[in-house]
């Protein structure tokens, strides 16, 4: 018994190390900074709440925040239902299902700089002669005048979302296995009392899968919250339309070198985050169905 | 009375049969026209990197160029140091796979087979730590690896990874809790340690989810961006990914768009290499259902 707790430690002894070094200091350490001025070449000095009154009078922490919000409201559930959409319909084995399966799923390994850079010459809008990028040439065939995406006020947010979106496929990877596992026994059931195809998703489907729809949705959320490339490197005409949170801590911590207020931002981030998990985790105990309960 | 009663099913199942023939069809028509949304993208960045820069941005678009442009995959090379650019990118991949996977195994079987009170608690941590986001921890990181040294090399991009990453963690581990205990219990019948079953009994067992793993990282480190930015100034230790990005800052001034366009679609090729070769493990995807609790 005692030689299995020694044994226990020992595995998990590089994760603890990990989680002290890289993880739990580094976070007292910023709240530390988080009330201090810190330019890393001077010494840094107590300010008090100093950071935190910075930024709630800066402009940019607010568009920034509106932003982020913004692409979470928008961005996630539609980012679940699609996905979910999606996935119900590759799920029977039909022929030619590995083609349909490979191109939903395809975009999703793409994330880096370079398809994103590309997606800024897809995107094009084409105003006063300019270049005409791949998706308002597409509009332009069934009669539609594409907007501006980035370059308009209206459409840099729904562009990033947009972008975002053509990723869609990567939770395939969690929702076809859940919904493969849902038991056919319950639907034969159901479609002998003459239940609709509607009717069956909700009442039998959803509820068995609905710790991966948590899941796929926890994991978005924070995935969004977090959102740091997108917007990067398709950013608005200006980036204030555009910028998240990150962005925003990144310009303050890596361009102005402000440490103190860059630690004061990660810790407001933090406390977000831990309160929509929380929310999320709370709220799932209502609708999450665990089959051992 | 009787013929009715027979008569009413059949002309039910007819109709199922018909209207299951439609579902199929709509179902059909979905899947093509997702397909053409998802895919169109590709094709018109590797039509456009084969053109010249004139017919790139055309009404109607023009997807098979008039001549092909191989030229723009030789000027890429000649232009762009895509060939360095790759070899650091792989660096730094390689090290992480093969840090994330012994570490991240080594963790999880010690959470998954062994009883310790301060199991669950930690594993509970485990947990949490998936949820936090890194910005938390960048700038004291940053701090942390400012005063080691260790900037402008790729030791902050791998060093972290070899002491578990807490989702792969948990993957393992939930994986590792659906084999048979009696698997380890012979083993150390046998007289074998717990280390010897790790490597000789779980090991083999685990390699869908290893492999799935494996996958990830790749993937996640190939196309990492905000790690290398921070932590690299010296353009001749740039991933591609930043050497693509620095690209981009000298953007107005580019006018070879096939350059770049080949420059991207080239830095998409071994994420879709890595995918074609090992698709029957990606897609078969993890299992989450129920499992989140313990």
């Amino acid at each position: 018994m005692r030689n299995e707790r020694k044994q226990f430690l020992l595995y998990v002894s590089p994760w603890i190390f990990g989680f002290l070094v890289f993880t739990a200091g580094p976070m007292l350490v910023s709240l530390y900074l988080s009330f201090t001025e810190y330019d890393i070449l001077s010494p840094h000095t107590w300010i008090g709440i100093s950071n935190y009154i910075e930024l709630v009078s800066n402009d940019r922490f607010w568009s920034s925040l509106w932003n982020t919000i913004y692409y979470t409201i928008l961005g996630v559930p539609l980012h679940v239902f699609l996905g979910l959409m999606i996935s119900l319909l590759l799920l029977r084995a039909i022929p030619g299902i590995m083609i349909f399966r490979t191109a939903f799923y395809l975009p999703a390994i793409f994330g880096g700089v370079a398809i994103l850079l590309l997606w800024n010459y897809m995107l094009a809008p084409g105003v006063n002669g300019q270049n005409v990028g791949l998706v308002n040439a597409m509009l332009s065939l069934v009669g539609i005048d594409g907007p501006g995406w980035s370059s308009d006020p209206n459409w840099a947010k729904p562009t990033v979302v947009l972008v975002k979106l053509w990723g869609v496929g990567g939770s395939l990877l969690i929702f076809l296995p859940a919904l493969s596992s849902v038991p056919k026994e319950l639907h034969e059931a159901a479609e002998m009392d003459g239940a609709s195809p509607f009717r069956k998703f909700w009442s039998i489907t959803f509820p068995a899968i609905s710790p991966a729809v948590l899941f796929v949705a926890t994991m978005e959320i924070i995935g969004t919250l977090k959102m740091f490339i997108e917007p990067m490197i398709i950013p608005g005409l200006d980036p204030a339309w555009t910028d998240t949170l990150m962005i925003h801590l990144y310009h303050h911590a890596f361009e102005y070198f402000q440490m103190g207020y860059a630690s004061a931002l990660a810790w407001i981030m933090f406390v977000i985050i831990l309160m929509i998990t929380i929310l999320n985790l709370y709220l799932s105990k209502r609708w999450v169905y665990y089959d051992y309960e | 009375m009787n013929n009715g009663q027979v008569a009413v099913p059949m002309r039910d199942t007819n109709k199922q049969h018909k209207s299951r023939l439609v579902l199929l069809m709509i179902k059909y028509i979905l899947l093509i026209g997702g397909t053409i949304v998802f895919m169109l993208p590709l094709v018109w960045t590797l039509s456009g990197s084969l053109k010249p820069n004139g017919e790139i941005f055309t009404v109607p678009i023009q997807w098979i160029p008039e001549t092909f442009m191989w030229q723009n995959y030789i000027n890429m090379l000649s232009s762009f140091p895509m060939v360095s650019y790759a070899w650091n990118s792989m660096i730094i991949v390689a090290f992480n796979i093969i840090f994330v996977l012994a570490s991240s195994f080594f963790v999880a079987y010690g959470f998954a087979r062994f009883k310790s009170p301060l199991n669950g608690p930690l594993f509970l941590i485990v947990l949490a730590t998936m949820m936090i986001p890194e910005q938390v921890t960048l700038v004291p990181q940053f701090l942390l690896f400012s005063e080691l040294g260790w900037v402008n090399t790729y030791l902050p991009l791998i060093v972290p990874s070899a002491f578990g990453v807490p989702f792969n963690i948990f993957l393992i581990r939930q994986f590792i809790k659906t084999l048979p205990k009696e698997l380890d219990e012979s083993a150390y019948m046998d007289g074998a340690n717990s280390f010897q079953i790790l490597l000789k009994i779980i090991a083999p067992l685990c390699l869908p989810i290893m492999v799935t793993i494996g996958i990830m990282t790749f993937n996640f480190h190939w196309n990492d961006f905000l790690g290398p930015l921070i932590y690299l100034s010296d353009p001749d230790k740039f991933p591609l990914q930043l050497g693509l990005y620095s690209l981009q800052g000298e953007r107005d001034g580019i006018t070879d768009y096939g350059i770049l366009f080949a420059a991207s679609l080239t830095a998409l090729i071994p994420p879709l290499l890595l995918f074609l070769f090992l698709q029957k493990y990606i897609l078969s995807g993890i299992k989450i259902g129920g499992s989140l609790k313990g």
